[in-house]
Parts: structure tokens; sequence; C-alpha cells
């Protein structure tokens, strides 16, 4: 019998493959997917978008190409990287939600198992934010340093140095939080991911219903950010120019800056700089924070729940 | 869930999973895993597409000037966001309007092709409950898509206020110093402030306004049809119809008031009909206050119609239920 099916499985080939065989493929092949992946479609990109310099970059037409398609790089990495953060956000929920009882259990050595199978999913993740991390070091060499031949122009590099040279550690360490997020994010991600699954899971009760309030979840959480990041950004700004320019005057010199003794332009490389630094931390402090409350209200739910079941009332 | 059962206690009688037609509906539907999949994937399914947008405009619209101009760069990203909101609303609204008319079609009028209404009449409930009863189970099948539709309403209100915020501090009244505070003096914000929280309360009820009426324009078709394919066809076409004749009706009401009372009513001295030039000119207070009634006043007239309409096509089709027989 074993060696009929295993027959009828090499003789239908792929076709012949069980669904915990797909699966298991899917798994394994993750990885070498996005690698090959991202180089190929980055390279399709690339070839896509190469054109000879136009004629008003005469003067120097190399650093024009080069600009080009480092811009085509990063923007095709960064995209590409996003869609299988999100992806990968999205199953890790959904198995998370599918692994959840319908009454109280530990929750942690199932949340374990999830994020074992989902474990070359967030290689992946990596392989493609080392990828574009890359890109980005490389941009660094070409525009900074003379190591690769003459320095390329880009608009606005030149204030980037000048900010660097007065304040380096303003500058380092906002770039390391952000080189932290991006490295350490997508593992951080799946954390958050699973337990925000396993929460939405306990909530929804019904076992048909489990996987889609997971996702239902994580997708909510994720507008939830997005639209607390957008409505926070515009509200805190409005509040600030308000208060200080709440009406056209000729006199008006401008928001306060936060380096009085340097230039404008530096000041606000730097300002921007620290913004995003002091973002990247909370986000990776809340992404750190929140997975262990997240399932511990799970079990919550799941333990009173139980109590109900068991109640002779 | 713990909070469930207190919730099932509000409900009237026949919106009950103990009622028997209730749970009778709400069976045939689990059975399907298409239809259990629509009822369950609507919410994340836009949940999803408002994700992506909202990244999207923070990664493509925010970092435009955000370097010399925050407000330009603030209010851009506002902008892109409300204006994709909107358009996911409308889509995915749409979407949700059609999939209630199919889904509440064919309740009555399966049931008369499957020559099974006369069985249910036979029970010992009354054709108000039945009716009610498949109603009931019908909406809350397409319960998550109301919940997305209504999160994202919410949603778009906000972002809309604050754009609106930004347009009026750092637009109108960022050069005219005197016109702001002739507004706070003179309570002008009064009438405007009361009319945008009607449309405000109008916009995102919408969801559910539309919900509820879908839902009973099936039962109307439902009921007035011989064969579930007929129901079906002639829901949508009267869904179909009942957009463009409200596009046409409130686009004319529209103008036809904007004309009267901005073109001729506010400035009589140019106005287009002769018979508004003899009129002596408004005050501020009062053309604020005639056009901010004007807007609360339409916007509950259309409520009103949506509910008179609902409760209309209820009470036809429960009327037409009582002559069925099969």
């Amino acid at each position: 019998m074993a060696g009929d099916a295993a027959q009828a499985a090499v003789r239908g080939g792929w076709r012949g493959w069980s669904r915990r065989r797909w699966q298991r493929a899917l798994r394994l092949g993750c990885l070498p997917v996005a690698v090959l992946g991202g180089l190929l479609v980055t390279g399709l990109a690339n070839a896509a978008t190469a054109a000879p310099p136009p004629p008003w970059a005469y003067y120097d037409p190399r650093s024009h190409l080069i600009r080009g398609h480092l811009a085509v790089s990063a923007g095709t990495l960064a995209v590409l990287q996003m869609l299988a953060t999100w992806l990968m956000g999205l199953l890790a929920a959904v198995q998370a939600g599918r692994a959840v009882p319908g009454q109280a259990v530990r929750l942690g050595p199932r949340l374990k198992v999830v994020r074992r199978q989902l474990r070359n999913a967030v290689w992946a993740v990596v392989a493609l934010r080392l990828m574009l991390l890359a890109v980005a070091l490389l941009g660094g060499v070409l525009v900074f340093t003379r190591w690769l031949g003459q320095p390329v122009t880009v608009e606005g590099a030149t204030r980037i140095q000048r900010a660097f040279e007065a304040r380096p550690v303003l500058m380092l360490l906002p770039a390391g939080l952000v080189a932290a997020q991006l490295l350490a994010g997508p593992f951080l991600r799946l954390r958050t991911s699973a337990a925000l699954g396993t929460l939405g899971a306990a909530l929804a009760g019904q076992a048909e219903r489990r996987a889609w309030a997971a996702a239902a979840t994580r997708l909510g959480a994720g507008l939830a950010l997005a639209l607390a990041l957008i409505w926070g950004a515009a509200g805190s700004v409005l509040l600030l120019i308000v208060s200080y320019d709440p009406f056209y005057s000729a006199r008006y010199a401008g928001l306060p800056t936060m380096y009085p003794l340097l230039p404008d332009y530096i000041s606000r490389v730097l300002t921007a700089s620290l913004v995003v630094g002091a973002l990247a931390g909370i986000n990776l402090l809340g992404q750190i924070a929140l997975p262990p409350l997240y399932a511990w209200l799970a079990g919550r739910v799941l333990r009173q729940r139980g109590r109900g079941a068991r109640s002779p009332v | 869930m713990a909070s469930a059962p207190h919730i099932s206690r509000l409900r009237p009688g026949w919106a009950r999973p103990e009622h028997p037609v209730y749970r009778l509906e709400q069976r045939r539907r689990v059975a399907s895993g298409a239809l259990r999949a629509l009822q369950h994937g609507c919410l994340p399914s836009l949940l999803a597409a408002a994700g992506l947008a909202a990244v999207a405009a923070i990664v493509l619209a925010a970092p435009q000037q955000i370097m010399w101009s925050l407000e330009s760069s603030m209010s851009g990203t506002l902008s892109t966001v409300l204006v994709l909101m909107v358009l996911i609303q409308l889509v995915g609204g749409a979407a949700s309007n059609i999939l209630m008319v199919a889904q509440a079609s064919p309740l009555i009028s399966g049931e008369v092709e499957l020559q099974s209404w006369g069985l249910l009449r036979s029970t010992t409930l009354t054709v108000r409950e039945i009716v009610l009863a498949k109603y009931a189970a019908t909406l809350a099948h397409l319960g998550s898509a109301l919940i997305g539709l209504t999160a994202l309403r919410l949603a778009s209100a906000t972002t809309a206020l604050l754009w609106l915020a930004y347009t009026l501090l750092r637009g109108t009244f960022y050069f005219d110093r005197a016109g702001w505070l002739r507004m706070i003096e003179r309570r002008l914000w009064v009438g405007p402030v009361i009319a945008g929280v009607i449309c405000l309360a109008w916009y995102v009820t919408q969801p559910a306004v539309q919900h509820l009426l879908n839902g009973a324009l099936g039962m109307l078709a439902s009921s007035f049809a011989p064969s579930r394919a007929r129901a079906v066809a002639a829901a949508l076409a009267a869904r179909l119809a009942g957009w463009a004749g409200s596009i046409v009706v409130n686009g004319g009401l529209i103008f036809g008031l904007s004309f009267l009372i901005l073109a001729n009513w506010a400035e009589p001295q140019y106005a287009p009909i002769r018979a508004f030039r003899t009129l002596p000119p408004p005050s501020d207070l009062e053309v604020s206050l005639v056009v901010s009634g004007t807007v609360a006043v339409y916007v509950l007239a259309v409520f009103a119609t949506q509910v008179g309409l609902m409760l209309l096509a209820l009470r036809l089709a429960q009327r037409r239920a009582r002559r069925l027989g099969g």
C-alpha cells in the first residue's frame, strides 16, 4: 500500500503532493525564493528603467546613471521587503489564531511552535532587508567616499555631511536605531503578529472564526498604527505652527530651532534625524513590550471562557 | 465572549439565535464554504486595503517637502489618505450593497420556488416573525462588512476634520485675521458647526442605513418574484435604479438650492432671478444660519427618506408574503 502511494506520488510529480507537503515546501523554499526573487526583480526593474543620460545631464552623466540605478534598486527592494513583512505578519497571525485552543491551556508552547514554523519566512524578510541595507551602504560609499572613483553628486548630500561633522552622535544614534529596526524588526514583528493573532482568536470564540479574527486583528492593528502616526504627526505639527504662527506676519522668523547655534539647514537635518530615530526607538520598544501583554490578555480571555464552560449555571 | 449574551438579550426575539427561522437561515449559510468566507472575509479585506493605502500614503506623500514645508507635507498626506479611504469605501460599500441585495432576495422567493413556504406558514410563527427573522439573519451574515465600512468611515471622518483644520487655519484665515475675529465675535461659526456635526453623523451612519435599506429592498423583491433568479435580477435592477435616481434627484436638488440661496438670496444685487433683486441683502449671520440650516435639514430629510423607504419596503414585503402560497 505504502509502496503504491509512493509510486503514485512519483508518477504524479508535484501534482500528487499533499497539502502538508506543499506547506513544508513553501516553508523551506521561501528563503531562496526571496533572495533569488529579490535579485531578479531588482535586476528587471533596473533593466526596464535603463536609459542613456538626457542632454541636460551632460555635465555629470556617470552620477546621473548611478543615482537612477540606486534609486530604482532601493525603491524596488523597499517595496518587496514591505510586502514580504506584511505577508509574514499576516501568516503568523493566522497560524497563531489556528493554534489557539477553545479553552484555557498554556499559550506559550503553541506560540513557540508557530514562531518555529515561520522561522524561514523571517529569514527571507531579513535577507531582503540586508539587500536593501547593502544598496544603502553602496550609495553611501559612492556619494561620500572616493573608494569607487569620483564621488557621485546627490542633492542634500553636502547638508547631511555637514550635519554629521557638526553632531556625529546625533546622526549615528538614529542611524543605528533604524538599522536595528531593519534587522531585528522581522523577528519582533513575528512575535507581535503571533501574539495579536492569539488575542483575536481568543476573542472570536467559535473555532471556524478564529483564523479570520486573527487576520482581522493583525490588519486592524496595522491600520490603527498607520493612522495614529498620520493623525499624531498632523495634529502635533498643526498645534506647533498655529501656536507660533497663527496669522500671516511679515516679521515671522520661523519655528524655533533645536540647535540655534548651527545653520538652519544643518538644524533641519539633525531634527529630522532625531525624529526618525525617536520613531524607530518607540516602534522597537512597542514591539518588545506589547506581545507579552497581548498573550496575557488572550490567556485571560480563554481562562474566563473555560470557567464559564465549567460553571453549572 | 463574555458580553455576547448581554448583547443578544437586547435584540428582538426574531433576531436571536434561539429563533427557529433565524437559526435555520444561519445554518444554511454555515454549510457553504463560499458563504462562510464571505461572512468572515469582508472585514480583513477592508482592513488590508485601508492599511496598505495608509502605508502607501505615509511612504509616498509624507516625504514630499517635509524638510521645507511641514504643513504642506502634512496637508498633502491627509488629503491622500482621505482620497484613498473614500475610494476604498466607495468600492467596498458598492460591493457590500450588491452582496446584501443578492443575499436577501432569494429568502422568500427561494422558499416559494422550493414549495416550502406553505410548510413554514403552517407553523405557529407569524409572517412578520418569519420575514423579520430571515432579514435579521442576512443582516448578521454581512455584519463584518458593516463593521469594516463603519470603521473606515470613522477613520476618514477624522482625517477629513484634520484636513479641514489645515485648510481653514493655514489657508482661509491665515491671511485674514479680521475674518477670523468677525467669525468669533458674531458667532458665525455656530451654524456651520451644528450642520457639520449632523453631516458627520449622517456620513458615519450611512453603512448601517445602506445595510438595512438594501436588505429590505432584497426582501421586497423576494416577496414579489416567483423564483430566486428573478428575485435577484429584480432586486439588483431596483438597486441600480435607486443609485441612478438618487444621483439625479440629489444632484438636481443640490444645484437648485445652491442656485436659489447662494446665487440669488445671499447676493440679491447680482441675482440672476429678478424677483430677488428687490430684497435687502442679508447679514453675514443670516447667510451663515440659512445656509447651515438648509444643509442640516437636507441631510436630515435624506436620512428620514432612507429610513422611511426601508420601513415601507419591509411592510410591503410582509403584506405580500401573507398572500403567497407554495
